[in-house]
């Protein structure tokens, strides 16, 4: 099936930092686009700015110049309540230390949706429900946040940002502090959730190996901006070579792996 | 469902305890009463002895009233900067905001003596000591949310609070130096915290601004839930964190200023209540937790009064000794605790 709708356009973006005197610029003039139920993952090495565009993406950071559309309509345009029916977050950060449960912290995906007192109406009830069972969670709900593991955690956060039932989900590496097999389901889930519940899904990530293999798109982003591309494509024209700044490294096609020299 | 009906429970168990404790601190004082009597004034029936009579419907009711007031008053005001500097050490009088009620109440009343005129007259007048107290808790307030804002550790932002409360006593002693021996006792009674000696006049006015502070607060509940998951996921799920921030800021000033304006400044309930009430219901849900920190410190309060009252001795302590006596123990095992998690 071809993918045409186009949810996410960014045009002209500037990012970076801005002081009092000086702005500091991570990376210029970026032209991308996120179509629905693509997984996309953004690449690049430690520094490079990966987090700064997906805080600008997700207006927790402004731009420096230029602007970002989601489904035609600029960023800055929706009220947040509007944009948090559009994009939910997984972060890097940990939450602060509380005494929620599972279904708890789920439920308030809802929020964008509740009343002003946060009442859950049944509709609401039916969507958290559902994004439990997408995600598995079922034997957790009662248990409390503070007693989970780094991987469950992983999963509550994103079953949230199912909960909150938006187009566009935005995950900051995902799956750092996971061990192996939580990578991999962690990476199957998210496929399941682009390719099934058309989910447009942008995530960051050091695993080059998996976004190789499961990335339906892939943005490469190195200091002279960002590469757009399917892996097999960046992979064809040896840009996949330009994620290292280095010699001792380099992708060998027959193996389909990095290689050290 | 089961949940829910659990803390149904805990309520009527809290209120029912709240309701005796009430009349327990009623019937203790200074003069000793016997119970029947007490019934009998509370209900408007005569009483026997017209000074018993007077005692309770002039003294210990409104001071039992105040209690309940500042004392529910003053843990929601904690609970809710807890939450919004999602730290445990938060609280009205740790981050200075109690600091800046003293220091109005100092300008106003100290101030007097130093500029005479028609500000001997505002020193003497309950409401003006309220507006007083709640402008300079709002001033120490935005002050710290503006230091906030530039400072994203927490930590950083609770020792300016402190600093800000060793400044505010740096004025005070100055101001104190300079203003006369009246002014001074006023002042230092008043620092001192008291319940009672509120007028019936007074508790009318209490009550009316805690009453707006309180319904302030409702509004608050749902960004309440979702700063749990920290500022910037709050943001993510559609709330206006500037809006909501200046909100619960208001609410807590507005709550925090009326009670000391009238009670003066009451140490360690804003911080210890809430603590407590998030170990006996076990939940982070601002819904349940607000009306139950508010039985909590009311519970709490009437209790520290009630020691503080020394039954059937002539001596009155003041009620911040107790609280202090009470809250600081529980601030230092809260640290030890967190010092084990870590």
């Amino acid at each position: 099936m071809k993918l045409t709708n186009e949810i996410i356009k960014i045009k002209d973006l500037s990012i970076g930092y801005r002081t009092k005197k000086d702005k500091l610029i991570l990376a210029n003039s970026l032209n991308l686009s996120l179509f629905q139920g693509e997984l996309v993952c953004l690449i690049g090495k430690n520094g490079i700015g990966k987090s700064t565009l997906l805080r600008t993406i997700t207006k927790i950071q402004n731009e420096l110049s230029g602007e970002i559309l989601i489904q035609n309509k600029n960023l800055h345009h929706y009220k947040p309540e509007e944009l948090a029916k559009k994009i939910s977050l997984v972060l890097t950060e940990r939450i602060p230390q509380n005494n929620l449960t599972v279904y708890e912290l789920i439920a308030l995906g809802r929020q964008p949706y509740t009343n002003w007192i946060g009442t859950l109406s049944n509709f609401d009830k039916e969507k958290i429900n559902s994004a439990i069972k997408q995600t598995g969670l079922q034997d957790l709900i009662h248990n409390r946040c503070d007693e989970l593991s780094d991987g469950q955690m992983q999963r509550v956060m994103i079953c949230r940002a199912l909960s909150q039932d938006t187009d566009i989900i935005i995950l900051d590496e995902p799956t750092a502090h996971l061990d192996i097999q939580n990578k991999i389901e962690m990476f199957k889930l998210l496929e399941n959730l682009a390719h099934n519940l058309k989910k447009t899904i942008l995530i960051s990530t050091h695993e080059i190996q998996f976004a190789l293999e499961i990335a339906d798109i892939l943005w490469l982003m190195t200091e002279n901006g960002i590469l757009q591309g399917t892996p097999e494509k960046l992979i064809k024209n040896n840009q996949i070579n330009q994620l290292f700044d280095n010699n001792y490294v380099y992708f060998d096609k027959n193996s389909m792996h990095f290689k050290v020299k | 469902m089961k949940q829910k009906d659990s803390y149904k429970f805990s309520f009527f168990t809290l209120i029912i305890i709240l309701i005796f404790i009430f009349f327990f601190n009623i019937s203790l004082g200074s003069v000793s009463i016997p119970l029947k009597e007490i019934f009998a004034s509370i209900f408007g029936y005569s009483s026997s002895n017209e000074s018993w009579h007077y005692i309770i419907v002039n003294f210990r009711v409104p001071k039992g009233i105040t209690a309940v007031l500042a004392g529910s008053g003053l843990s929601i005001s904690g609970l809710l900067m807890q939450t919004l500097f999602r730290n445990p050490l938060a609280g009205p009088f740790v981050l200075g905001i109690s600091s800046g009620a003293s220091l109005g109440v100092a300008v106003l009343i100290l101030g007097a003596s130093i500029l005479g005129g028609s500000f001997i007259l505002l020193g003497h007048n309950q409401i003006a000591i309220a507006i007083a107290a709640s402008l300079g808790s709002f001033m120490v307030l935005a002050f710290v949310m503006l230091l906030a804002k530039r400072v994203k550790n927490t930590m950083a932002i609770l020792i300016i609070g402190l600093m800000f409360g060793s400044f505010t006593a740096a004025i005070i002693s100055i101001l104190a130096y300079f203003s006369s021996a009246e002014n001074l006792q006023q002042y230092l009674f008043w620092s001192f915290g008291s319940l009672g000696n509120l007028s019936w006049n007074e508790i009318l006015i209490f009550f009316i601004i805690y009453t707006i502070g309180i319904i302030l607060v409702i509004p608050n509940i749902k960004s309440l839930n979702s700063l749990l998951l920290g500022e910037n996921y709050a943001k993510s799920m559609g709330m206006n964190l500037q809006k909501s921030r200046n909100s619960i800021l208001l609410t807590t000033s507005i709550l925090t200023g009326v009670i000391t304006a009238f009670s003066g400044p009451i140490a360690f309930i804003g911080l210890a209540v809430p603590h407590i009430t998030k170990l006996v219901f076990n939940t982070s849900n601002h819904k349940i937790l607000i009306p139950a920190v508010a039985i909590f410190g009311a519970i709490i309060m009437l209790i520290s009064d009630t020691i503080a009252q020394l039954p059937n001795s002539e001596y009155v302590l003041p009620i911040n000794a107790i609280t202090s006596l009470f809250g600081a123990p529980v601030v230092i095992w809260l640290l030890m605790r967190k010092q084990k998690l870590s």
